[in-house]
């Protein structure tokens, strides 16, 4: 018995057809039908006329138009395509497509289409893909916070915290926004002062400075944003934010919760925001937590060093460091600056009749006084004992002078407290520097203990005194 | 040091881009007279823009025609792929803008293919003196059913797509690398591109694939300030045909024409009805 390509066409378990490009049958073998559920009454042209796309699956469809269409006309072949077709009794069945893009001589373009059979196999590898694809996100979430870890922990500042969080935070979210605020960390600043790292919607001063919530709130879309935020959600919704999460960064320490910032995350679409990505931003806040108390320990540590334990002045060590940027300055723009050395006088009674506590008082209100004094950017230090420097910049002759007045009436004034009545007064030392020319820059030391000597010499002329020497390079004459 | 490095905006991060950068990250090709109206194309998902090739030779005879590859499709820069930018439509409406500035066009027609033409509306609303008419081609604002709006597809068969593309992606991206990439002029390249193309393209094509079919441009198409034209077809799987109509009632000015043809790749199985529609709208 002689089998005819007939045979081969009508028996092979492989189902064969030729469509137009719109997926509308020309013709099919007869497997095609048995496979579609449909009786084989026996002709040939059964589905003729019909088109493939009506037995594929929504998914089906929108892989068969978006990519496998668009990769035939792009390569004129697809291999071993997997997509799901409608069975027997319309249920999922995958199944493995081949096809080939042909023209004939008129041009008209056909596809000629093979399926094979493999659900079973299909099945399990979606299994696989299934499990791949939950170690891929596991592994990747991982690597994020094995980065993320590695990078703060040699963070040196808050600006490292603020780039790292920005940066992971935006690799796990893939948000169109990603915002880092850190509030108030200094130890002694009393305003919270905030920064900010990332980028924010435009116009969205109003979105950046809303309240941080003490849990993480996500809005997967408009209406949730509306929910959450009723009096702005216009406001989202004219800057084109359509989800949002904000994670908030707390220390929760004794039942007492503090804010410390929060990453906000602001995306241009609807978002479904899978617990992996939440669960991702939790932990980055976790770790910007400790990050931030291992940089305010530091910072602690730094200001202790830098500071007098006492009054929270500026040290020696820091007025020398201050002292060398304000003469470099000086140098720079030809500034005039000063260095003013002050002594208590009538301090030391104090001290020996009413005893160092009273003492320790009494130097915690000078040191007020003379913050008062002082504007922002001039430095007022402590050296030890009843000892003070003020270091002033861009001022001439007479300012210093009038500052000295200023400083020794202010120390004049009574005394509260156990202190009442002991009479306190100042004797100033002042030294000018004007830089001009080549003449050699002072170092800080010398200029200080120019001052303290001027000190001395108003101490004797009388206490409460003040005596103003014009610095003089070694080389010229005094 | 507060705020140092905060920035605003629609940057998303990026820095600014010069005009030569854009020409190669996004593949641009510019044909025809200078100082002639001009014609941009954009491509669908799936495709690249040589899938108006045939129609754009034509025109270019008489017109200036400008085509180019959204970052992640066709012979675009895949390393400018940034996530969070093509994180939405928007970003790749950033593309078609920074195409225009780089290239100089102004009061241009823009034909959309597809998705699209929600991303000319969405280049459009933000920047409309860059354009003169948006003419979509198959569109849909939304391919998700919502209430009593029919898209024509559930999150689950997206979800299945995704999938689908995940599960072909070794095959796929086997069988499709060579001819997209294949760079007659630079071949010493081409192995390279392959071996970054089959790494990087599944991933792209899942996350633009997710971001096209999950997209909803309903509540911006009040804002289209251009006249449309929408093209649509007959028996089309991505874009159902009530959606014409839909679109017809939604953006202020726009003109629905039905198409005497059907499928979703119109202008590949009937490029001649396509191009008489475009010059009809020059």
């Amino acid at each position: 018995m002689s089998v005819g390509q007939k045979d081969l066409l009508e028996y092979a378990p492989v189902a064969l057809c030729v469509i137009n490009l719109n997926g509308e049958i020309l013709a099919h073998n007869s497997i095609l039908p048995q496979w579609l559920g449909l009786v084989d009454t026996g002709g040939a042209d059964l589905l003729v006329g019909r088109n493939l796309v009506d037995w594929l699956t929504p998914a089906g469809r929108l892989l068969y138009e978006a990519r496998l269409i668009p990769g035939l006309l792009a390569s004129g072949s697809a291999r071993e395509v997997v997509i799901e077709a409608r069975g027997r009794h319309g249920q999922p069945a995958s199944v493995i497509l081949n096809a080939n893009l042909i023209s004939d001589a008129t041009g008209e373009r056909r596809i000629y289409v093979a399926l094979i059979d493999a659900a079973a196999r299909i099945a399990f590898e979606r299994e696989l893909l299934e499990a791949r694809r939950a170690a891929d996100i596991a592994r990747a979430q991982l690597s994020l916070l094995q980065e993320a870890t590695s990078q703060l922990a040699v963070a040196e500042g808050l600006d490292d915290l603020g780039r790292t969080l920005t940066e992971s935070a935006a690799r796990a979210t893939q948000a169109a926004w990603t915002l880092v605020r850190v509030v108030g960390t200094e130890q002694l600043d009393t305003t919270a002062v905030e920064h900010s790292w990332g980028s924010s919607p435009d116009g969205s001063e109003l979105i950046g400075t809303m309240p941080i919530p003490t849990e993480m709130v996500v809005c997967r879309n408009a209406e949730e944003i509306h929910s959450v935020y009723p009096a702005n959600a216009d406001a989202f919704r004219f800057v084109g934010v359509e989800a949002l999460i904000v994670t908030p960064i707390l220390r929760v320490a004794h039942g007492d919760t503090k804010l410390l910032g929060a990453i906000h995350s602001w995306f241009r679409r609807s978002r479904s925001l899978e617990v992996d990505v939440l669960d991702s931003l939790q932990a980055l806040a976790g770790q910007a937590e400790r990050v931030i108390e291992h940089l305010q320990l530091q910072e602690r540590v730094r200001h202790r060093a830098l500071h007098d334990g006492l009054t929270a002045l500026p040290n020696r060590m820091l007025l020398e460091e201050r002292l060398e940027t304000m003469l470099a300055g000086s140098r720079r723009d030809e500034l005039t600056c000063a260095v003013l050395f002050l002594d208590l006088d009538g301090f030391k009674a104090i001290n020996d009749h009413l005893g160092h506590r009273v003492g320790d008082e009494v130097l915690i209100t000078v040191a007020d006084r003379l913050r008062e004094i002082c504007r922002a950017g001039e430095t007022v230090a402590r050296l030890g004992g009843d000892e003070f420097v003020v270091a002033v910049s861009q001022i001439d002759a007479d300012g210093v002078a009038g500052l000295a007045t200023r400083i020794r009436e202010r120390i004049r004034q009574p005394l509260d407290g156990e202190a009442e009545g002991a009479p306190l007064s100042a004797s100033i030392g002042a030294v000018i520097w004007e830089p001009s020319g080549t003449s050699p820059t002072p170092s800080p030391g010398e200029l200080v203990a120019a001052a303290d000597a001027a000190m001395y010499e108003a101490k004797h002329g009388g206490k409460d005194n003040f005596v103003q020497r014009i610095w003089l390079p070694v080389s010229g004459e005094n | 040091m507060a705020d140092c490095e905060h920035e605003r905006g629609d940057a998303v991060g990026q820095p600014a881009v010069t005009a030569a950068e854009v020409l190669t990250r996004n593949a641009v090709t510019v044909l025809g007279a200078e100082n002639a109206s001009v014609v941009v194309f954009g491509h669908g998902y799936g495709t690249e823009q040589s899938v108006w090739r045939g129609i754009a030779a034509r025109l270019a005879q008489e017109h200036r025609v400008v085509l180019f590859d959204y970052v992640g499709s066709g012979r675009s820069d895949l390393a400018a792929y940034d996530e969070q930018r093509y994180d939405s439509l928007h970003g790749y409406a950033e593309d078609l803008i920074e195409v225009l500035d780089a290239v100089g066009a102004s009061n241009v027609l823009f034909v959309g293919h597809s998705v699209s033409g929600m991303i000319g509306a969405l280049a459009a609303i933000r920047r409309p003196e860059f354009f003169r008419k948006l003419l979509m081609v198959c569109p849909s604002p939304r391919y998700l059913n919502d209430g009593d709006y029919i898209g024509g597809f559930t999150r689950d068969d997206v979800t299945g797509l995704l999938d689908a593309i995940d599960a072909n992606q070794l095959a796929w991206a086997s069988s499709l690398a060579p001819v997209v990439t294949a760079r007659p002029d630079r071949p010493e390249i081409s192995e390279r591109v392959r071996e970054q193309f089959a790494a990087t393209n599944p991933r792209i094509a899942t996350h633009f694939a997710r971001v096209t079919f999950l997209s909803d441009t309903r509540h911006r198409l009040g804002e289209i300030p251009v006249p449309c034209v929408v093209l649509q077809s007959r028996g089309d799987i991505i874009a159902p045909p009530h959606i014409g109509a839909y679109l017809r009632d939604h953006i202020p000015d726009c003109t629905l024409i039905e198409l005497n043809a059907s499928g979703h790749f119109v202008h590949l199985a009937e490029p001649e009805l396509i191009e008489t529609h475009i010059r009809a709208a020059l």
